[in-house]
């Protein structure tokens, strides 16, 4: 799609392209160029994609336009957000720092990727400035080419350090409510989940000093490191006081981690089950996968329309992977059983947030 | 289900380790593999320096995150009302949704295994990652008996398979070599099955399993018959995109598997 659609809409001019498009839309399908950016973004992988054609000289522009306004989704969508918003405070409910964590998980790598794509489409444009300008695609479009992306990436970065630092300032809320519970009267299962929630927020505060050591925070409370060490000392005896149960619940959520992402997590080639080629070359490589942003509920695969997890064992269909594909996909028992009263909704449950 | 002797530890939870002939990379790449591997390299280090009244603390913790919920028996759709060998609810109620820390742990066993069976020439994948705690293996062989029935009854009636058998004598192409690799599996989950079937098992129950793996050895020995029959009359001529000396050593891999299913059938 790449390699043929980004030679065919630079070739066509302005009209031809209206034609083109007005075809596809009869067809029921999405514009050339939304098409091209989708497949393109499809592949934005790193770790995971080899390589990606460069884009032509018009699809560089639609590529830019595309990245603003996807980043601008991005940070509308962050900013709307109650996490984002306000001050930072503690929850009402201890159990619901969880869920700030996971989205300031699933919203900071979404900025991040933002923050790439915009220095990436700045240097992109840059280096083809003198080609760019002597196109012809209209005022609307070129008005991308005096769009500051420089100004745009530092904002970006601004909104990620926010996010760290809510982030941590949250973690240091949870270790004084942590500290605060009755761990001794706690329920056996709390006490293993404190505990290596403790261990956690420490082990995070302590990355969090180290890797902003000499920056100036924006919230002045945490430019006073003595933060750390108070709820450190604080924190260490109960650390000493509960080290089994923070060893085994650490293994218990690790483990727990790993299954979950060998459950629901996706690859890029061969319906999901695949990694890319190289993947196994290098363990960083082995991680990247598409991820369910919300915690999914499975369903039983004999009722409903469609199946939470997506393959409800994979040892089912991986006896099909041959060379870099499904060979002549079967459908698996459950999905043929069902497929007659399988209408395919087809929602869209991943979004790339790793 | 009562206790099974496993040989080693679970230590087969690295993708670098050494692999065979197969398609080593397509294994490592396999969704799952790694990270079924990672997630049992933490929870059986869990599991064998905890108590049981802290599995049963971390069954709690599991069991009230719904995305760790596991839905089980899934041959049930396919099933003979008549088997001996069904899985019956355990009240009128049960969905078979299941959880808990043994069934995680079974479920990444047994998907962890299945890419050593089909791409690392391991040579008893599922035995090899079989549990050592004893609880622990009436559900994972409770889960293994589900996985070979769901392949069972997906392929032994069906006309895929009668074409793929027909397409066989003709030579061994994608869709010939993917069912192969599919009853080689198959076998391999079989295999793990027998030695504590005795134990498991009642003597109809044993029959019906002995009656299955007789009927699924006949057609894995056609398969596999009529591909080696296939390889030699090329004498070595590159079948589609497969080398031939990757089909050579998969088809030796089947027929070994296929060889030691016999051995098994008869052993009842």
């Amino acid at each position: 799609m790449i390699e043929q659609g980004g030679k065919l809409l630079q070739q066509l001019d302005e009209n031809s392209l209206k034609n083109a498009n007005d075809f596809l839309r009869k067809q029921n399908r999405e514009t050339l160029q939304s098409m091209l950016m989708e497949a393109r973004m499809d592949l934005d992988r790193p770790g995971v994609t080899a390589r990606i054609p460069a884009p032509t000289n018009k699809e560089a522009i639609y590529l830019a336009l595309e990245i603003r306004d996807r980043v601008d989704e991005i940070e509308k969508e962050y900013q709307a957000h109650p996490v984002a918003s306000g001050e930072v405070s503690a929850p009402e409910k201890y159990t619901d720092y969880e869920k700030k964590f996971w989205d300031l998980h699933v919203f900071r790598n979404q900025l991040t990727n933002a923050l790439r794509w915009i220095r990436e489409t700045e240097t992109l444009l840059s280096a083809r400035a003198r080609r760019l300008a002597s196109l012809e695609i209209g005022p609307d479009k070129s008005e991308i080419l005096g769009y500051n992306f420089g100004q745009r990436a530092t904002e970006l970065q601004s909104l990620l350090t926010d996010l760290e630092e809510r982030e941590a300032f949250l973690r240091i809320f949870r270790i004084h409510d942590t500290i605060g519970l009755d761990l001794p009267g706690a329920a056996e299962k709390d006490k293993f989940t404190f505990a290596y929630f403790l261990e956690t927020d420490i082990l995070f505060l302590k990355s969090f000093f180290k890797r902003f050591e000499g920056v100036e925070f924006q919230r002045e409370d945490l430019n006073d490191q003595s933060i750390l060490s108070e709820v450190s000392s604080d924190a260490l005896a109960i650390r000493e006081k509960y080290s089994d149960k923070i060893e085994k619940g650490q293994l218990l959520f690790l483990g727990m981690h790993w299954w979950f992402r060998g459950r629901y997590g996706s690859g890029p080639i061969a319906r999901g089950l695949l990694k890319a080629p190289g993947a196994h070359l290098d363990e960083k490589a082995l991680f990247p996968l598409a991820m369910p942003r919300v915690p999914p509920r499975p369903l039983d695969p004999y009722k409903g329309d469609y199946r939470i997890p997506h393959y409800e064992r994979r040892h089912h269909y991986t006896w099909q992977v041959q060379q870099e594909q499904v060979y002549d996909y079967q459908k698996a028992p459950l999905t043929r059983l069902k497929q007659e009263e399988v209408a395919t909704p087809r929602e869209k449950q991943y979004k790339r947030f790793y | 289900m009562g206790t099974l002797k496993t040989t080693s530890q679970t230590t087969y939870f690295r993708p670098t380790q050494k692999l065979g002939s197969k398609d080593k990379t397509l294994g490592d790449r396999i969704v799952g593999y790694y990270e079924f591997g990672k997630s049992l390299e933490a929870l059986t280090t869990l599991i064998r320096n905890s108590t049981s009244e802290e599995i049963q603390v971390f069954n709690e913790v599991i069991d009230a995150r719904p995305e760790f919920r596991i839905y089980t028996n899934l041959a049930r759709g396919f099933e003979n009302p008549g088997s001996t060998l069904r899985l019956e609810p355990l009240h009128p109620a049960d969905d078979f949704s299941r959880s808990g820390l043994f069934w995680l742990t079974s479920l990444a066993r047994i998907e962890f295994a299945t890419t050593r069976s089909i791409f690392h020439d391991a040579e008893s994948p599922f035995l090899e990652v079989a549990p050592e705690n004893p609880s622990e293996q009436v559900i994972y062989f409770w889960m293994l008996m589900d996985s070979f029935k769901s392949h069972y009854y997906d392929t032994m009636d069906t006309q895929q398979l009668k074409f793929v058998i027909a397409q066989s004598r003709n030579g061994p192409d994608q869709k010939v070599l993917a069912y192969i690799r599919r009853l080689a599996l198959m076998a391999d989950m079989y295999a793990a099955m027998i030695p504590a079937a005795s134990e498991n098992f009642t003597e109809i129950q044993l029959a019906q399993l002995k009656s299955m793996g007789r009927k699924f050895h006949k057609k894995f020995k056609e398969l596999t018959h009529n591909v080696g029959v296939n390889l030699a009359a090329r004498n070595g001529a590159a079948i589609n995109s497969v080398t031939d000396s990757r089909t050579q050593t998969f088809y030796e891999s089947c027929t070994q598997k296929c060889a030691r299913l016999a051995k098994q059938v008869g052993v009842f």
